[in-house]
């Protein structure tokens, strides 16, 4: 996760392209990032008295190695200078210090008694728990400022093309195919793999039991793959048959594609609107909700059932829009969607952009994300919205349930338990490290935002959680996403036409929280495949802006 | 001596940019009409990652290999996993144009061209 000089070789050898290119684009180039080690400081550095805290800006880009060349998030020189590991520490401490949440309860240790300023990070949190015994900070982390600055086009990454449904991680494991992208390796031809299938074997190791870290490293790279092009064999159990089969499966740069399925169902005259959306976090979002939503229109939907049960959020924006598209302009003019609220440093001014702190609204027009800026959004005008749900509906999801309620809209949720992530930061690099630490909190129009332990249906087994409207329902591997006979579109339409939950028997399957600690036979104890899940549950404040207000 | 092989390094630099910015003045990249690859194939990828990273300061940059074969717009944003936290950015636009019968990029944040030497466009009826 940090810099290794053997990188540096691919620096170099971009830089001599990146000159000839910059000849002809007219400018744009930069040299290539490099480290310096500088010398010892001659000073002794910084010293920590107990419940002091100087500025954080003493401190900030004081580098024990420092980088020099253009940052590609800035388009500037690398702001680094001569520091050390000591002054990194001090700077994490009074940062955590001014912008932490729950600044007071950090502990407040001497950064010179932890030697790695990673271990001292891991260290600058609350340790409390929330009501149902959950730490209530799960989400402290970091990653390369390399990694972190990375592209891709809209939605593009390396993978099979598959979401996968880790109902349990550890032995005996349970991972089954929760929904495939269209016209990806999983989708087509040999895999041809269809939700529900579960996963039995790849490279010849039992998915089920196998326990060895060696086992474990090989179920990692093989079910998260790194890079396109990796060819690994797979042996499954498929849900229609029972049969099991192997083939092989190439994995691919996949496009991810938000709205997986949009469709109009009659229901007993009625006109029901099914979206399978699964991500706030690519821009695409915004063109493809847009797309579902004018079709709905169109159909003249009287109910809509949103299905977010794999949506891990993404760009908030993007959520504000969906909530005016459900609700409409009467509903929604002139009301919150989200806002955030930092810790009781900082009641009025956001104190990372030194903004005014103001809400964000249930946006009306485009954002110029995927749709033209001030281009007028459809809506289909509800006053009740169907929501299915999982433990992994998260962040920017769980925003829409809370800022839907925040203006009376009815919100029915049919599934299990949400994540719990009322939370969001802004991702802070200091000397090529890039620090995740939440900052701020999320409140609806009504001023609450207290969901830690997620959102739950009142009729749960279980009632942890925010206890609202819905029924308490399995997530059905045994059919396809949007059959009408799947267990929770199924209930959903039922309560439709009587008002009232289905009776069920069955107990609910919940898939494990990708966040929470595990043992080491558990698939997130590699480092890389639990940040690539916990990030996926992130929650995007603002996005294109001009109007950067917040 | 640190001294003298930085000069060199700058004399090295400036030949080159020199040399390329002489022959962009003989047919300076202009945005032209929507335009869409004729053909997508692992060295159009090549060819357009290797100018999108330069556009954005370096940063490595992973395209789909369908990119600009049906759109004449594509969108660069930060991986989802990694875009977590407040972006205050927009996601980067290029448009791929026609011009001159020549394949140009650009980028629509900051206005700059970017002549394509291997990719063939059509333009977009």
């Amino acid at each position: 996760m940090r810099f290794i000089p053997t990188k540096f070789h691919s620096f170099a050898l971009a830089t001599a392209s990146l000159i000839a290119l910059t000849a002809c684009g007219g400018g744009g180039g930069s040299p290539a990032p490099t480290t310096i080690t500088p010398p010892p400081p001659v000073s002794t550095g910084p010293t920590w008295t107990k419940d002091v805290f100087q500025a954080e800006g003493n401190f900030k880009d004081r580098c024990a190695v420092i980088r020099t060349g253009t940052n590609p998030a800035t388009g500037r020189p690398y702001p680094d200078i001569t520091g050390s590991v000591l002054h990194e520490k001090h700077w994490l401490r009074s940062w955590s210090n001014n912008t932490y949440l729950w600044y007071n309860e950090i502990d407040d240790k001497d950064p010179a008694s932890i030697a790695d300023k990673l271990d001292y990070f891991d260290v600058l949190k609350t340790e409390a728990v929330t009501a149902s015994g959950n730490a209530r900070d799960r989400f402290h982390f970091t990653m390369s400022t390399e990694e972190y600055q990375e592209r891709v086009s809209s939605g593009a990454s390396a993978g099979y093309g598959f979401e996968l449904a880790l109902i349990r991680r550890s032995p005996p494991r349970d991972i089954r195919i929760a929904f495939t992208e269209p016209d990806s390796p999983a989708s087509t031809a040999p895999a041809n793999l269809e939700r529900g299938a579960i996963i039995l074997e790849v490279d010849g190791v039992d998915v089920i039991n196998a326990s060895s870290t060696t086992d474990i490293n090989t179920l990692n790279a093989v079910l998260f793959p790194e890079s396109a092009g990796e060819t690994h064999n797979f042996k499954v159990r498929d849900v229609a048959t029972g049969a099991e089969r192997s083939f092989s499966m190439t994995s691919a740069i996949v496009t991810t594609q938000p709205v997986n399925i949009a469709k109009t169902i009659d229901v007993a005259g009625a006109k029901v609107g099914y979206l399978h959306f699964t991500t706030f976090g690519t821009s695409s979002a915004e063109a493809a909700l847009v797309d579902a939503m004018t079709g709905f229109q169109a159909d003249g939907i009287t109910e809509l059932v949103l299905d977010l049960r794999y949506n891990g959020g993404g760009f908030l924006a993007i959520a504000g829009q969906l909530g005016y598209m459900i609700a409409g302009p009467a509903r929604t003019n002139g009301q919150v969607f989200d806002k955030l609220v930092f810790n009781d440093k900082h009641p009025n001014i956001n104190p990372v952009t030194g903004n005014a702190l103001t809400p964000t609204p249930f946006y009306n027009t485009g954002r110029g994300f995927s749709v033209t800026e001030g281009q007028a959004l459809p809506t289909v005008n509800l006053n009740r919205v169907f929501i299915l749900s999982t433990s992994g509906t998260c962040s920017a999801s769980e925003a829409v349930i809370n800022g839907l309620r925040g203006i009376d809209v009815e919100v029915v949720l049919v599934g299990t338990t949400t994540c719990g992530k009322p939370y969001g930061f802004y991702a802070t690099d200091n000397c090529g490290e890039t620090y995740f630490t939440i900052q701020f909190r999320g409140e609806n129009n009504k001023g609450f935002g207290d969901y830690a332990d997620g959102f739950t249906p009142i009729d749960a087994t279980v009632n942890s959680g925010e206890l609202i409207e819905g029924c308490e329902v399995a997530d059905d591997f045994s059919q396809v996403l949007g059959n009408e006979n799947e267990g929770q579109l199924s209930s959903a339409l039922s309560y439709i036409q009587t008002g009232t939950c289905p009776v069920t028997a069955e107990i609910p399957t919940t898939t494990e929280k990708a966040y929470q600690p595990d043992d080491t036979a558990s698939l997130l104890s590699d480092e890389r495949v639990r940040t690539l899940l916990l990030l996926k549950q992130s929650n995007i404040l603002t996005a294109p802006p001009k109007t950067a207000s917040e | 001596m640190s001294a003298v092989i930085i000069k060199s390094g700058l004399a090295i630099a400036t030949a080159l940019a020199t040399t390329g910015l002489a022959a962009c003045k003989t047919i300076p990249p202009t945005k032209g009409a929507p335009a869409v690859l004729q053909q997508a194939s692992d060295a159009t990828t090549a060819e357009l990652t290797e100018i999108i990273s330069t556009a954005l300061h370096g940063v490595r940059v992973t395209l789909a290999p369908d990119a600009l074969t049906t759109d004449s717009t594509i969108i660069i944003e930060k991986q989802n996993f990694a875009a977590i936290g407040r972006r205050m950015d927009r996601p980067d636009h290029f448009t791929l144009s026609l011009s001159n019968n020549k394949c140009v990029l650009t980028h629509e944040q900051t206005g700059k061209h970017y002549a394509l030497k291997h990719a063939k466009c059509k333009a977009v009826q």
